[in-house]
C-alpha cells in the first residue's frame, strides 16, 4: 500500500513538473508577444489600406435673375424675381478598394451623393488590369462616359459651378451603365501617353437599362509632359440610338421640320457624336497657365422642346424631333499662387440648320435656340482641403422675333458662391 | 539689448522646430551627415531623416508628413500640378551634384562601356557580357525601383528614355544593388558616385565612344564624366522660416565641405 501510495505521489510530482514545463515551452517572451502582436497589427493594416474613403461637399449660395435656374434650391416661385438659395450642390463620398488578386491588379469603386435633395448613385463599377503588360484594362458598371475632357474632369476640381450647356444636355449625369475596354501604355513605357477607351453602353444614364439596342462610345487620348509643359489631345465617338415611342417623327429639311413617314413607333434614330478636345498646361513661376477646348457635333435625338439625351428609366413617348447640333467650350485658368482668376466660353446650338428669327417657324421651338454662356470666377485654394469660389455666368440666348419670350436676351444670369471640403 | 535677446530668442525657437526629411536614397547618406552636424552645432535642432526613394519623398510633402523632400531629380509636371491643386507653393533648392557609376562583379573582367553598349543592356539588347568583350556570361540587370529618382534618371540621361527591360531586377534601395552586384559573378548596377566601395567594380563610361572616364570626384567636377546629375531639396513655401536655417546651413560652405566629404560634388 506503502509502495502505491509513493509511486501515485511520484506520478504526480512528474505530471505537475511535466505541465510546469510544457507551460514554460509555451510561454511568450515579452519580444515574441509584441512580434505577433505586430504581425496581427500589420495584417489588420494591409487589410484596411485596401480601402480608401474620400469625398467632397461643395456648399453653394446662388444667386439668379428672374429666368434662370439654379442648381441648390426650391425652384424659383412665382412671387420671387431675383432669387437666391443655398444648399448643398454636391456632396460626394467615394468609397474605393484596391487589391491584387493572381497579380492582377483589381478594384472595386462606390460613390454616392449625399445633399439636402437626397441620396444618389454616382459611380459603381470594378476594374481589373492585365497582369502581364499592366496596359489592357476592363471597367464595368457605373461609371463616367468615355467621351472627351470635360467629362472625365472631376467637379472637384473644375473651376467653374458646371460643365457646360452642351455637355449637360448631351451627357446628363455624365455616367452611364455598360462596360468598357481601355487599352494604355504601361507605366515607364514611351506609348503610356497614348490611351484608348471604348465600349458599350444603355445610352441611358445611371438609369436602367430599356431597349434592345446599345450605344458605343470610344475616346483616344495622347498626353505628354515636359518639364514644365504638359499637352494632350483627343477624339472622341459616340455611335447610338434612341427608342422612338410615338410614330411621329420629325427632321430637318430646308430650315423646318418635316414629317418622316414609314419610320415610327418602334424604331430608333440615330444619336452620333463626333469630339475633338485639346489641353494645354503651362508651369511658371505664378503657377499654372491652364488651357482646355473641346467641340462636339452631330446627331440628336429629341422631344419638340427639349434636345437633351435621354435620363429615364421609361421609354421616351414624345414625337422624336432629329437635329444636328454643335457645342463648343473653352476654359482658361491662370494661377497667381494660391488664387486663381478664370475665365470660360461655352456655346450650344441644338439645331445648327436654324438661326435668329428662322427660329419659331416651320416647327421650331425653344428647343432649337442657341445658348452661349461666358464665365468669370475667381479661386482661392486656401489649403489642401478647402476652396472657395467665386463665378459670375453671363448667359446669352438667340433671340428670334418669331417666338415668344424669345425677342430678346432672357433675364438668365447667375452668380455662385462655394466653399469646398476635400477629404 | 532687446534686439540681441529677441533675435537669440527667434534662432533658439527656430533651431528647435522638430523637422523630417525624407525622399531620395541617393541624397540620403548627405542629409544625414549634414544634420548630424547641424544638430551638434544647434543641439536644440531636432532633425530626422528618412529615405525611400525621390517619389515618395515628394508625396510626404505633398501630403504634409515631411518638411523637406531629398530627390535626385526634378519634380515631374503631373507633381507640380498636384500642388497646385493643393494649393501649395513648392520652393526647389540644388544642395550638391551627384556622378552616378555603373557596377559590376569584382571578377568582371570587362572595364569600360559606352553609352549605347548601356541602353542596349538595359533594354535587353546585350544579355551576354561577350556581347562588350567580356567572358561568355549572362547579364544580370540590376536597378532601383520606379519610385526612385535614380531610376528616373538613368532612364532618361542614359537609356534616352528607351524602356527598361521586363527581366530588370528592381532593388528598394542602393545599399541592396551593391550588395547583390558584389554576391553575383554576371550582376551589373548603377549607384550614386557616396555609395562606391571595394565590394564593387566601377565601370568607366564613353558617351562619344572615344573617351572613356571612370567615375570619381576628380572626374565629376572637373566634367569629364558624363553621368552627373543634380540633386535637390523641395520644401514648402510657407514652411520656409522653418527649414530655411537647415538648407542654408547646407549651402554654406560648412555644408558644402560635408558635400565633398561624403562623396558628391559641391555647387562651386
Amino acid at each position: 500500500m506503502q509502495a502505491f501510495v509513493k509511486k501515485t505521489l511520484l506520478l504526480g510530482v512528474m505530471l505537475g513538473l511535466w505541465s510546469i514545463l510544457s507551460a514554460q515551452e509555451t510561454e511568450q517572451t515579452p519580444l515574441e508577444k509584441v512580434e505577433n502582436q505586430v504581425e496581427e497589427l500589420s495584417t489588420s493594416v494591409g487589410f484596411l489600406s485596401k480601402f480608401k474613403l474620400s469625398g467632397y461637399v461643395q456648399a453653394d449660395f446662388q444667386g439668379g435673375q428672374e429666368k434662370s435656374k439654379l442648381k441648390v434650391g426650391a425652384a424659383k416661385s412665382d412671387e420671387e424675381s431675383t432669387y437666391m438659395r443655398m444648399g448643398i450642390r454636391r456632396g460626394r463620398v467615394k468609397l474605393t478598394y484596391s487589391d491584387k488578386i493572381a497579380n492582377m491588379a483589381t478594384s472595386g469603386v462606390f460613390q454616392v451623393d449625399i445633399t439636402e435633395k437626397g441620396i444618389g448613385l454616382k459611380d459603381a463599377y470594378f476594374m481589373f488590369t492585365d497582369p502581364w503588360i499592366n496596359g489592357i484594362s476592363v471597367k464595368a458598371g457605373v461609371f463616367d462616359r468615355p467621351f472627351g475632357n470635360e467629362i472625365s474632369y472631376s467637379s472637384s476640381l473644375r473651376e467653374s459651378p458646371e460643365r457646360s450647356t452642351g455637355c449637360l444636355n448631351l451627357f446628363p449625369g455624365e455616367r452611364d451603365l455598360g462596360a468598357a475596354l481601355i487599352i494604355q501604355g504601361p507605366k515607364n513605357h514611351p506609348l503610356n501617353g497614348l490611351k484608348l477607351e471604348t465600349g458599350l453602353f444603355g445610352g441611358n444614364g445611371i438609369n436602367q437599362d430599356n431597349d434592345n439596342k446599345k450605344d458605343w462610345i470610344s475616346h483616344l487620348s495622347y498626353k505628354k509632359s515636359f518639364d514644365n509643359v504638359q499637352f494632350g489631345l483627343g477624339a472622341s465617338f459616340y455611335y447610338g440610338s434612341v427608342y422612338q415611342g410615338n410614330d411621329t417623327v420629325f427632321q430637318m429639311k430646308d430650315k423646318e421640320f418635316i414629317l418622316k413617314h414609314n419610320d415610327g413607333l418602334g424604331n430608333y434614330s440615330e444619336r452620333m457624336y463626333y469630339g475633338g478636345d485639346a489641353q494645354l498646361l503651362i508651369s511658371t513661376g505664378l503657377g499654372m497657365t491652364n488651357l482646355r477646348v473641346e467641340v462636339i457635333s452631330g446627331k440628336q435625338p429629341g422631344l419638340k422642346e427639349s434636345s437633351a439625351s435621354p435620363s429615364t428609366s421609361a421609354l421616351p413617348q414624345g414625337k422624336t424631333y432629329r437635329r444636328d447640333f454643335l457645342s463648343f467650350v473653352a476654359y482658361f485658368i491662370q494661377d497667381f499662387g494660391r488664387h486663381s482668376i478664370v475665365l470660360k466660353y461655352d456655346q450650344y446650338d441644338p439645331n445648327i440648320q436654324v438661326a435668329g428669327n428662322e427660329i419659331g417657324k416651320g416647327g421650331t421651338t425653344k428647343g432649337d435656340i442657341m445658348k452661349q454662356n461666358i464665365g468669370f470666377g475667381y479661386l482661392f485654394r486656401i489649403n489642401a482641403h478647402l476652396r472657395l469660389m467665386g463665378y459670375f455666368d453671363w448667359a446669352m440666348n438667340e433671340t428670334t422675333s418669331n417666338l415668344n419670350g424669345y425677342e430678346k436676351d432672357l433675364y438668365d444670369n447667375t452668380f455662385t458662391c462655394r466653399l469646398q471640403y476635400k477629404f | 539689448m532687446f534686439l540681441t535677446m529677441v533675435l537669440i530668442t527667434i534662432t533658439v525657437i527656430q533651431t528647435s522646430i522638430a523637422q523630417r526629411i525624407k525622399g531620395s536614397d541617393t541624397v540620403l547618406p548627405l542629409a544625414q551627415k549634414e544634420s548630424e552636424t547641424y544638430m551638434k552645432l544647434h543641439p536644440k535642432a531636432r532633425l530626422t531623416v528618412t529615405g525611400g526613394g525621390s517619389g515618395v519623398g515628394i508625396s510626404a510633402l505633398l501630403s504634409g508628413t515631411t518638411d523637406i523632400a531629398m530627390a535626385s531629380r526634378k519634380m515631374k509636371f503631373d507633381e507640380k500640378a498636384k500642388f497646385q491643386q493643393a494649393g501649395k507653393m513648392q520652393v526647389e533648392k540644388i544642395i550638391a551634384y551627384d556622378a552616378l557609376a555603373v557596377i559590376v562583379n569584382k571578377s568582371n573582367t570587362v572595364a569600360q562601356l559606352t553609352r549605347q553598349q548601356l541602353e542596349d543592356i538595359y533594354t535587353g539588347k546585350i544579355t551576354n557580357w561577350k556581347q562588350v568583350g567580356g567572358a561568355d556570361m549572362a547579364i544580370v540587370v540590376y536597378s532601383r525601383e520606379t519610385s526612385s529618382g535614380t531610376y528616373e534618371f538613368f532612364k532618361e540621361h542614359v537609356m534616352k528614355n528607351k524602356n527598361y527591360k521586363n527581366s530588370v531586377l528592381s532593388m528598394p534601395a542602393t545599399g541592396a544593388i551593391i550588395q547583390s552586384v558584389s554576391q553575383t559573378k554576371g550582376a551589373i548596377g548603377y549607384v550614386g558616385l557616396a555609395y562606391l566601395n571595394n565590394e564593387v567594380k566601377a565601370l568607366k563610361v564613353s558617351y562619344d565612344g572615344k573617351t572613356f572616364v571612370l567615375p570619381s570626384f576628380a572626374n565629376a567636377k572637373n566634367k569629364s564624366y558624363p553621368i552627373v546629375r543634380p540633386l535637390f531639396f523641395y520644401y514648402e513655401k510657407k514652411a520656409e522660416a522653418k527649414v530655411k536655417p537647415f538648407i542654408d546651413y547646407v549651402l554654406s560652405a560648412a555644408g558644402q565641405k560635408i558635400v565633398s566629404e561624403v562623396g558628391y560634388i559641391p555647387l562651386n
